[in-house]
Parts: structure tokens; sequence; C-alpha cells
């Protein structure tokens, strides 16, 4: 099981009005119908989290280690500038010269 | 060494096969090509080639030699050796000109900086075929986005490849600077049959990677595995995976790939060196302490405060309280140290044990409350009331069917007690009011369940769950007017609520029944009164309209009009039809009064029925169950009117579920007896039912004795059995049975051994007496400290004892100090003769010696601590 705070991009005291506004603007990104698995992935974070007292009991009773994807995702938001999400050209032409 | 030996093996065979003629050496060669022996193949057809020179099959030859050199070169490409696959490709272009160039052979010289061989064969081009032509075309539009210029420079300006390499490199970088207007221009100046038209389908799907996944994945699929632009479809369909997906797929793919792909996914260049890292880690114990590691290395790039809170959840439990901390602990605060003792105390805990756990959450709630802020900020309040209700929630202590244990340092007064604190935190938390007042009431402390109930009520004074609990207190209390008015209120909110007319008609009929030994048999009749009113309204209440029609012409027979009385009940039997189940509704109407069966029956000139045919049968049984529902309460005349009513049943005439809701029936009854039988006659026509095997061996020593040993063999069996069918619930009972019988290796034929007078001294030893210490141990292991020391039948005080001091030190210690104790005893002991086992007598309850008690050897005399 992931952390559900960083599978919806909130700090871990985001008051119940973030978590709902989080949950809504992740599935606007990735609608059901679309990618029914990250959508899955959403909504069991959103349900382990939804009020005040499921986070506060995630956070004494939870004890489930952070899964490698919680860690990478951890990186993800301490980064301060957000770089293009494109790879450079000299990526293209070693893999085009079989470089894997 | 090895490589001597290769040669020695190649000397080998070639002299074998100089002796052979050349056709059977060109059958040899053609056997190991055909196997993927190239090597030996590449020996034999240039030796052949060398040696019959003048022979007809010289070309044929040749080409299987060319094959050969082209199978070994691709060996060589795939274990990285390009130069030396290189080698193999010219070895294979020099055999002659009807030997042609090999496509992999110009992509490997060029990969290696040699555009010659794809030039020559760019020129030579036109012999061959459209398709041939077109991939080659694709080959060198490859090579030309890969960087080879030189190509550009050699081939005529006007060829396709040189025109639209122009707009095919613009649109890369417009690509790479995430200039779309650029790159759509750039795209739209490609033809449709240009060479470069697979690049156009990936920058296109490379473009809606995030916004239309479906679709880009779509597009990719379109760039074929034998394109050259297949490796870059391989990256990018990696961006495609979900996060898990590709943190798995990081171990299996090149570098250059998961730069790539991660790129596209906008990882960072750190984040995909972390799961790098990460993913060899298992998900083990060492794993954590692995994963613990890369978390405190990578601090500066997580975030301290992220890393200390992950942490705390891969920090190693810690078994021992002395055992050193690893360096993490320092980092923790107060409350997070706790937390992660409580999660370690609650992971090695089950059940009933609890003693570790309950004061591993008192202390973290103690840390909680010591914090800044604790009795300021709402949500640290709430915080340290849910820590203070942990136990309860996990351990379910207090639960409504819970055994009670009233005394004031047990596990129960002490959960209770840290509810009662918890409301002091958060007084807004229902859930904790309704329990514990329920708790209050269960064990008779009405003046505490009244005190929590006023509270619960001012603040949800319409709450069903609380008015349903201030029933139950009313009716504890024997206040029906108030316990009337709730459920007024109750049916107000809630008009078909059956369960609140059932409860009010119960308590009623409870108060009837103690007006009748006062001979006050007006009171009687208003209270049945009182409960037949609500009966009038709501759902499934007909069977007890009914007991209430009993009810009243028993009243009327044992203290009114006799006559009366009985000309009502005959004709209420009457409508029952034939079959004893009207006796039945009258036996437990008789039972809910307290009155006496046999005068009863005497009165009503009754003779005890008998359960003759199975649909009789299976209606009493069915009576029967309805019965518990509204009494749990059997007088002894009920009972064994019960045992005449079933002496002879036909058992045999139910079907094998019918008969295990039966026994379900007569064991709620403690029909033991009845039961046993009902089982036994199952058991002969299904005798692997495992479920009626439990009911035998249950019923026959539940009231004492012991099962002897191929007993305890056929419920081992039994057991299996039902492990292997998934008869989970038979499982459990029959383990339970089975523990309760043989704590110990021994167990049924040992005796109290705490009513041994010498004391647990002279069974300690394995070898004499049959306590195995090891069983012990290995019992104190699996279940709570409680149920083991009440297993092994310790007395009372001693298990008070050993409580408290597992209360006070830690149950380890209190476990290691037992055994050392009874040890001791048994070195003590040693040299005594052992004591010849009793057997216990069958069906008699295990008792214990009254000459114990002045005995200075008693065990329930040693102060153990």
């Amino acid at each position: 099981m992931t952390d559900p705070f960083l599978t919806l991009g909130i700090e871990p005291d985001a008051d119940d009005a973030s978590v709902e506004a989080a949950y809504r603007a992740a599935i606007k990104r990735c609608p059901p119908e679309r990618d029914p698995v990250a959508f899955q992935s959403l909504r069991a974070a959103y349900e382990r989290i939804r009020t005040e007292e499921d986070r506060s009991a995630y956070h004494l009773f939870d004890t489930e280690p952070p899964a490698a994807i919680d860690i990478i995702r951890q990186a993800a938001t301490q980064r301060s500038n957000t770089e293009a999400a494109r790879p450079a050209p000299e990526l293209f032409a070693a893999l085009l010269r079989g470089e894997d | 060494m090895a490589k001597k030996r290769k040669k020695h093996t190649v000397r080998g065979g070639a002299k074998v096969a100089v002796a052979q003629s050349p056709e059977q050496r060109e059958q040899q060669a053609l056997k190991a090509l055909a196997t993927g022996q190239y090597r030996d193949a590449i020996n034999t057809l240039k030796a052949l080639l060398k040696e019959d020179a003048a022979s007809e099959r010289v070309a044929e030859r040749r080409q299987a030699l060319a094959e050969a050199y082209a199978g070994r070169a691709r060996e060589l490409s795939a274990k990285g050796m390009l130069k030396e696959a290189l080698v193999i490709w010219e070895n294979r272009a020099a055999l002659g000109p009807e030997i042609p160039l090999a496509f992999e052979h110009g992509l490997l010289s060029l990969r290696l900086g040699d555009v010659e061989p794809l030039l020559r064969l760019w020129s030579e081009s036109a012999a061959l075929s459209r398709d041939e032509r077109s991939r080659l075309a694709e080959q060198l539009a490859a090579a030309v986005l890969s960087g080879a210029e030189v190509l550009l420079e050699r081939l005529p300006p006007d060829d396709p490849l040189c025109r639209h390499a122009k707009p095919a490199r613009a649109a890369l970088a417009s690509y790479c600077k995430a200039d779309e207007a650029a790159l759509e221009s750039a795209l739209a100046e490609i033809p449709f049959r240009s060479p470069y038209r697979s690049w156009v389908l990936l920058l296109k799907a490379l473009t809606r990677l995030e916004t239309e996944p479906a679709a880009a994945r779509e597009m990719l699929a379109r760039v074929t595995d034998d394109s050259p632009f297949a490796p870059l479809r391989r990256a990018a369909e990696l961006a495609l995976l979900t996060e898990t997906d590709f943190l798995a797929a990081i171990a299996k793919i090149g570098p250059r790939q998961a730069d790539f792909a991660a790129a596209l996914r906008g990882w960072s260049p750190q984040q995909l060196e972390l799961a790098r890292a990460l993913a060899p880690i298992g998900d083990n114990a060492a794993g954590r302490e692995a994963m613990l590691r890369l978390l405190t290395r990578h601090r500066d790039l997580l975030g301290a405060d992220w890393v200390r809170r992950a942490s705390l959840r891969l920090l190693p439990p810690i078994a021992d309280p002395w055992d050193r901390r690893p360096a993490q602990w320092k980092t923790l605060r107060p409350a997070e140290a706790a937390l992660v003792e409580a999660w370690n105390a609650e992971s090695q805990a089950s059940g009933y044990s609890g003693w570790d756990p309950i004061r591993a959450w008192e202390a973290v709630a103690e840390a909680l409350i010591a914090e800044p802020g604790a009795k300021t900020d709402p949500r640290q309040k709430r915080a340290i009331a849910r820590v203070l209700r942990r136990f309860d929630a996990r351990f379910d202590v207090l639960a409504k069917d819970a055994p009670l244990d009233t005394d004031p340092d047990s596990i129960q007064s002490i959960a209770a007690q840290q509810l009662e604190r918890s409301l002091h935190w958060d007084p807004n938390d229902r859930a904790t009011h309704t329990r514990l007042i329920t708790w209050y009431r269960r064990i008779d402390q009405l003046k505490d369940a009244r005190r929590l109930l006023a509270m619960a009520q001012r603040r949800w004074p319409q709450d069903m769950a609380v008015l349903d609990t201030a029933m139950d207190v009313a009716l504890a209390s024997n206040a029906f007017k108030k316990a009337a008015g709730i459920a007024r209120q109750m049916l107000a909110i809630d008009p078909i609520n059956s369960s609140v007319r059932r409860r009010l008609v119960n308590a009623h009929i409870q108060h009837a029944a103690k007006q009748l030994p006062k001979g006050r048999d007006d009171l009687a009749r208003n209270e049945l009164a009182d409960a037949r009113s609500w009966t009038e309204r709501g759902t499934g209440l007909e069977v007890i309209r009914h007991q209430l029609a009993l009810l009243d012409g028993l009243v009327v027979l044992a203290l009114g009009d006799r006559d009366q009385g009985r000309a009502m009940l005959t004709t209420l039997l009457e409508d029952q039809g034939k079959g004893s189940v009207g006796q039945v509704e009258l036996i437990l109407a008789a039972n809910r009064l307290a009155l006496r069966q046999s005068q009863i029956a005497q009165w009503l000139g009754l003779k005890p029925a008998k359960v003759r045919d199975r649909d009789d049968l299976l209606r009493v049984i069915e009576r029967l169950r309805g019965n518990l529902e509204q009494s749990e309460t059997f007088t002894r005349g009920l009972m064994d009117r019960l045992k005449l009513l079933f002496k002879k049943a036909p058992w045999k005439q139910l079907e094998r579920g019918e008969l295990e809701l039966a026994c379900e029936t007569l064991r709620a009854y403690k029909l033991n007896g009845i039961r046993e039988e009902a089982a036994r006659i199952g058991l002969k026509r299904w005798p692997q039912a495992s479920m009626l095997e439990y009911h035998l061996f249950e019923s026959r020593y539940i009231e004492g004795g012991l099962p002897s040993l191929s007993e305890l063999e056929k419920m081992k069996e039994a057991l299996e059995r039902a492990e292997a069918a998934g008869e989970t619930r038979a499982a459990e009972r029959l383990l339970g049975l089975m523990q309760q019988y043989s704590p110990f290796s021994r167990g049924p034929y040992v005796d109290d051994p705490w009513d041994d007078p010498d004391g647990p001294g002279a069974f300690a030893d394995d070898d004499e007496m049959g306590l195995d210490l090891d069983a012990l141990l290995a019992l104190f292991h699996r279940f709570p400290l409680r149920q083991v020391l009440e297993m092994t039948g310790m007395p009372k005080p001693l298990i008070k004892q050993v409580l408290k001091v597992a209360r006070e030190e830690g149950e380890e210690y209190a476990i290691e100090i037992l055994i050392e104790t009874i040890r001791s005893a048994s070195a003590a002991g040693a040299e005594m003769p052992p004591n010849p086992p009793t057997e216990p007598a069958r069906g008699g309850k295990r008792r214990r010696s009254q000459a114990h008690a002045d005995d200075p050897d008693d065990p329930r005399q040693f102060d153990l601590f």
C-alpha cells in the first residue's frame, strides 16, 4: 500500500478541504475511463485519509513501511524547479545507435 | 587451461573430419549451422572450400559459410563484442561478390564510425525489392538522426534522405524545447512516404504520452520491431507503464532506456538514481534495514522530516527493552519513539494478551500529552483520545460478548479506564460513550453507566445508538416506565423497529415472572398486558403474541382459576395441531415464568411429548432456536422436559446440515447427552463430518473427564480434514478443543499439576511426569498469558501473582520467572519418586483437594515472586 498523501500530492497535515480538492484535481487528470488503475489507486488513497480521523489513524496506527514508489514520489516533491519532461537529443541519438 | 582444452578439442575434431568424405563433412557443417554451432560450421566449411575448391558444390558451401558468419556475428553483437562482430561481418563480405553486403553489417559499421558499407548498400539498392529498399532507407534515416553527418555529405542532395533530414532534425530540436508549434510545422514538411515516417510517428506519440496515453500507445505500436526506430519505441513505452511497473522494470533495462523513460515521466536524475538503488531491495527484514540506510543516505533529497516519519515504520522491532536502538532512534521525538514501541508491542501481542501494548499505548498518550499544544490544539487532543482508545479498538476487549473480568486490575478494567480518559480529550466521540455505558451496564456499575448516559443524551438526544443504550440501562435498572418512554422516542424516529418492541416485551415478561412467587397474579397480568400492547404493531412478532397468550393462561392456571387456565391453555395447544411443538411452546412459556414444569403438566394432565418424525423434529429445533433470541435462562425443569422430548428422536432422518444445526441448538441449551447421541448417529452416516466430530467430543467432555489418546487422535484427524476442506469454523473449534485437552505433550494423562501434593516440581521434569517446558513456552508464544495460565489449571491466586508481575515487569519477565521457578522446583524434587498418574473419573470434574489448603507445599501457597 502506498502513502496516500504522496499519491494525492498533499502535505501530511492537510485538512479535509485540501484532501478533497487534491482528489478532485487528480481524478480530473486521471479519469477512470482513461486510466482505471491510476484511478483506483487515487480512490483508495482518498478513502484512507478522507477525514481527520482517517488521517490521524493513518499517522498513529498505520505501520506499513514506505513503498519504493513513495520514496520516488517524495523525491519529486522536493524538487525546487520542475525540469522539462523531455529527453535530451543525445539520448535519442544514442538509442538510435543501438546503445541501450 | 580451458583455452588449451578448447584448442585440443577443435584439433581432435579436425582429425576426425579429415577421415571423412567432403560430402559427409558438408553434411556435418550444415547440421552444425542448423543447430547454431556457428564456429564449428565456419571451421568445417572454410576447410572444405580450401581443400575441395574444385567441387561443384562450392557456391552452396560459400552460401552456407556466409550464413554461419552472419550467425556468429550476431552472437558476438549480442554479447557486446561489437568489434569482433564487425570482423566476422567483414570476413563474410570478403567471400565474394555473390554474397550481398548484409544490412546489419552496414549498421554495425555505422555504429563503429564507418559509413561506407551502408553507402555501398544504398548505391546498390536499385537491385533490391521495393520493400527492402524502403527498409534500407529507413535505416539510413535513423543513421542520419543518430549523428552520421557524413551520410548526408555523400548522398545526392535531392535524395529524400537528404531533403527530409532538415525538418526531421528541426522536429527533434522543437520537441526537446517543448515548442509544439515549431514541432508541428517541422513534421508537416515530412511527407507520408518519407524514410523518416516512423520518426514522425514517434515524435507525435511522445507529445501525446501524457494527455492521450491510449492514442500514444496505438501510434507507438505502429513502429515495427524490425524498424531502426524500435529502440526509441521501446523506451517510450516504458513511460506508459504504471509507476510500480516502471520501478520493477528499471532493474531489467539498459541505462539509456531508463534515462529516456525517466525523462519522459518527468523524473529527475536523482529520482532515477534512487529508483536504481531501490530496485534490488527486497520486502523482508534485511530489505527494511537496507531501505532505512538508503533513506538516511538520501535525507537531503527526500527531506529530513519525511525521512524521519518514514523511518518510524522501518525501524526493526525491539524484542527486548534492553536491546540497543538503531542510530535513527536519536532523531525521534519522545512521542514518535513511544509510537514505535507501541507498534512493536502490538505486533507481538495477540488477542487478550496485552499488558505490553496497553502500557505502550499509555506511554504514547503520555508523550503526546507532554508535547506543546496538547491542551490547546483540538487535533492533538483528538489524537491523544484515539491513542487511548487504541487498545480496546484493536483487541476488542470491551466487546458486548467478551467474557467479563471485573477485577479492577484486569485488562478490561484498565482498557475501560483508558476509554474514560479518552473522553476527557475527545468528549464528542459517541461510540466511546455507548461502549463504556454498555460495559458499565454489563458489570453492574449502573451509576457510572447512568453518569455517562446523561452526558451522551445531552450531546445526542435523538441518536438511535444512544437511545438504544439508554434503554438497555433503563431495563437493567428495572426502570420500565423510563424504558417505555425511551422506546416511544425510538419508535417515533423509526416506527418499524421491531427489536425495540421485542426487548420491551421481554422485559415485561421478566417482570411478570418476578410477581408470581409473591402471589401477585394481578401485577403479573398487568405486566403481560403491557407487553401485549407493544406487540400490537410491528412485524415478526407473531411468535411473541402466541407466547403471551400462553403466559396469560399459565398465570391464570398457576394463581387464578385453574379450570379457566386449563381451558385457555388446552385451546392454545390444540391450535398448534399434531406434533410436539405445542408442548414445546408451553414448556418454553413456563420456563419464562420460572414455573415448575412437572406441576404444569400435572394440572393440564399432559403426558410428556416425544419427537417422533423428521418434520416434528425440525419444527421443534426451529422453535428452540427462535427462543434463544428471547431467553437464555433455562430451568432444570425445562432441561428435563427437553431431554424427555428428544429421547429416541429420529436424528438419522435429518440431513447433515440439519443435524449440525440441531447440534448447535442442543449446545446452546446445554443438552450435551442428547447432542452426543445426535452427533454419534450422524457420524455413522457421515464419518468424515468434522463438525459432528467436534460436537461428539465437546458434548462428551464438557462437563468433565478427559479424552483418551485415540479420541485425541480422532480429533486431530477431524481437524486435518476440516482444514483440508476449508471448514474454518469446524477447524477453529476442533483446534480450541484440542488445546483445551492437551496443553502439554502428555496433557490428557496428567492430572491437574497444581493439585499434585508435591507441587509443580514433581511434574516439571519432562521425563518424569509429562509437563513439557518447551511445549509450555510454545504455548506462551502462541496464546495470551492469562489463557495459558488458565489452561495449566494453575490456582487463581497464583495466576493473579503472575499477571501482576507481567503488568509491572513485562510478560517476558513473568514467563521467565515462572519457568525458572518450575525448573528449580523440579530440580529440588527430582529425587522424589514420581507419583503414579491418576486417572480422572470419566464425566466428573477435576477436583481440587481441600487438604491442600493447609499443606505448606501446596503450590497455591507459593510466593514465587
